[in-house]
């Protein structure tokens, strides 16, 4: 992919309002439009995971919700994108866009339209707009040598999907991982804009480990207390038996130069590098991170803090 | 043998698929598993060593992977009552270099023409080479390989001598299953 977006053309002029760009590997793209206020854009869109169509949508709409909320912005509008086969019956579609709208309305900005198209199989997705000051901007990787890492959210919703694809159990597992997925980091994001927040993304498809790469530069590397991180236990289980997604091994091979793993337990490097959906928010906080644990549990939100911000080493992240 | 086909599966699916049939099937029952990315076979073989199964594996174009959960019946398809013939040097012998070279063409030509031919040849060390295009023995490693006999190549050996891209002929294996088919069989070394 990286390979391809270097042969893609863009705007040569420079454009001190465009404050992340194409070449940020960030969240989403930020536009000022005033020394007050800056425009966040963003755009996601997925095939079904799952076979509840209700569900699909509240997961999607959440997944792409998320990216406004990892920059520290608030959701002003969203529009819906959407592919659907002529064979399939409408209310399928009916019960998605009721699923993602809903979403939407948590997340206290409004949909405003959208696109279909007919298409052999079924895609939705949400291009939403938020709207952050620009000097409250939260980026990836501004993270500071002293900073705690915290992650919220259980991991393991990948592991745990692609296991309930194969066998088609609604059970704990899949109940646990559904809840994960449909919540909003909209709390969770206006807890941390209380504090002082360095760097912050969401957990997605590269997984815990992959996106906490993207946190990272050449003047840090990020330390891991892996008996910290919190997880759903089936998808560890379930890594034991081999139950493993083809990202989850393709986020393994991406980041195997780029981490020094002190741990030797495959299983949960396995739920550390597994990509999911919807997943919660890495926070690299300067002080008060045990407060901010606090309050995050308060509202309902698993946060532990799972790592610190360290002198550069050989390798961007180390696992302990 | 059962065949579970996952052509076009990604992980996780080859190993629930294959996991669901091994937890029904006979444990002397074979399980043929084809699947066409690396990391589906990558994965199967964890999950099958994990349960401490028999397995063997080769690609053809896809890969494949035969499992049984119980018994060495790897042996006794392969083995039979011709034996193995281990093939661990360029030349035949020692002493003159020249006579030895000619000596394995003319031997690996006369296995050609034995009406009970080996069931498996397997080459490592120099042994190797005979596999490539230059080799002297290419097409008749070939013929014994159309007329049924497995010829198993080191991996590691090629690699050594820098000539993996140019083998022409049989399956490229590793250690394990190198002494897993030599393990109390009849062998026969070159």
């Amino acid at each position: 992919m990286e390979s391809i977006l270097k042969e893609i053309p863009i705007s040569k002029v420079v454009n001190d309002n465009l404050l992340i760009g194409y070449e940020n590997s960030d969240d989403a793209s930020v536009y000022k439009i005033s020394d007050e206020k800056a425009i966040i854009q963003t755009l996601d869109f997925f095939t079904p995971m799952l076979d509840d169509p209700y569900l699909f949508g509240q997961i999607t709409a959440s997944n792409a919700l998320s990216d406004v909320y990892a920059m520290g912005g608030e959701v002003i509008t969203a529009l819906n994108i959407v592919c659907f086969p002529k064979s399939e019956n409408i209310k399928i579609l009916g019960e998605i866009l009721k699923g993602g709208a809903n979403k939407v309305i948590e997340s206290g900005g409004v949909l405003t339209g959208g696109h279909s198209i007919i298409d052999k199989d079924i895609k939705y997705g949400l291009s939403v707009t938020g709207i952050v000051h620009p000097k409250k901007i939260i980026k990836n990787n501004g993270c500071k040598i002293g900073d705690k890492i915290i992650l919220t959210k259980k991991l393991g919703t990948g592991i745990i999907m692609a296991r309930y694809n194969g066998y088609r159990e609604k059970n704990e597992s899949y109940k646990k991982a559904i809840e994960q997925m449909i919540m909003l980091n909209k709390k969770t994001s206006e807890i941390m804009s209380k504090y002082k927040v360095n760097g912050c993304t969401d957990v997605t498809g590269f997984g815990f480990l992959g996106h906490l790469n993207e946190m990272v530069t050449e003047k840090y590397t990020i330390e891991i207390e892996s008996k910290n991180i919190k997880y759903i236990e089936e998808a560890y289980e379930y890594a034991k038996e081999f139950i493993i997604t083809s990202g989850g091994q393709k986020n393994r091979k991406y980041l195997e130069d780029k981490i020094k793993y002190d741990i030797e337990d495959e299983s949960l490097k396995e739920v550390l590098l597994d990509p999911q959906t919807s997943g919660g928010l890495i926070i690299s906080v300067e002080e008060n991170s045990e407060q901010l644990i606090e309050e995050l549990e308060k509202a309902g939100i698993t946060a532990s803090v799972v790592g610190n911000v360290i002198r550069r080493e050989e390798k961007n992240i180390i696992v302990r | 043998m059962i065949k579970l086909n996952c052509v076009g599966d990604v992980c996780p699916m080859p190993v629930i698929k294959a996991k669901k049939i091994l937890e029904t099937i006979d444990s002397k029952e074979t399980l043929k598993i084809e699947v066409d990315n690396i990391e589906a076979k990558e994965n199967i073989i964890k999950y099958i060593k994990s349960k401490g199964y028999e397995y063997k594996h080769y690609e053809k174009g896809n890969y494949f992977i035969e499992v049984v959960k119980s018994g060495n019946i790897f042996e006794k398809e392969e083995i039979k009552k011709e034996g193995i013939i281990v093939i661990s040097s360029d030349e035949m012998g020692e002493g003159n270099r020249e006579l030895g070279v000619a000596l394995l063409k003319s031997y690996v030509y006369t296995l050609t023409e034995l009406e009970k031919k080996p069931s498996v040849i397997i080459l490592y060390n120099s042994g190797v080479k005979l596999s490539v295009k230059s080799s002297k023995s290419i097409e008749d490693l070939k013929m014994l390989e159309d007329n049924g006999v497995k010829i198993l190549i080191c991996g590691a050996c090629l690699n050594f001598y820098n000539i993996l891209e140019e083998v022409e002929v049989g399956e490229v294996t590793n250690m394990y299953e190198i002494a897993t088919i030599t393990n109390n069989a009849k062998v026969f070394k070159v």
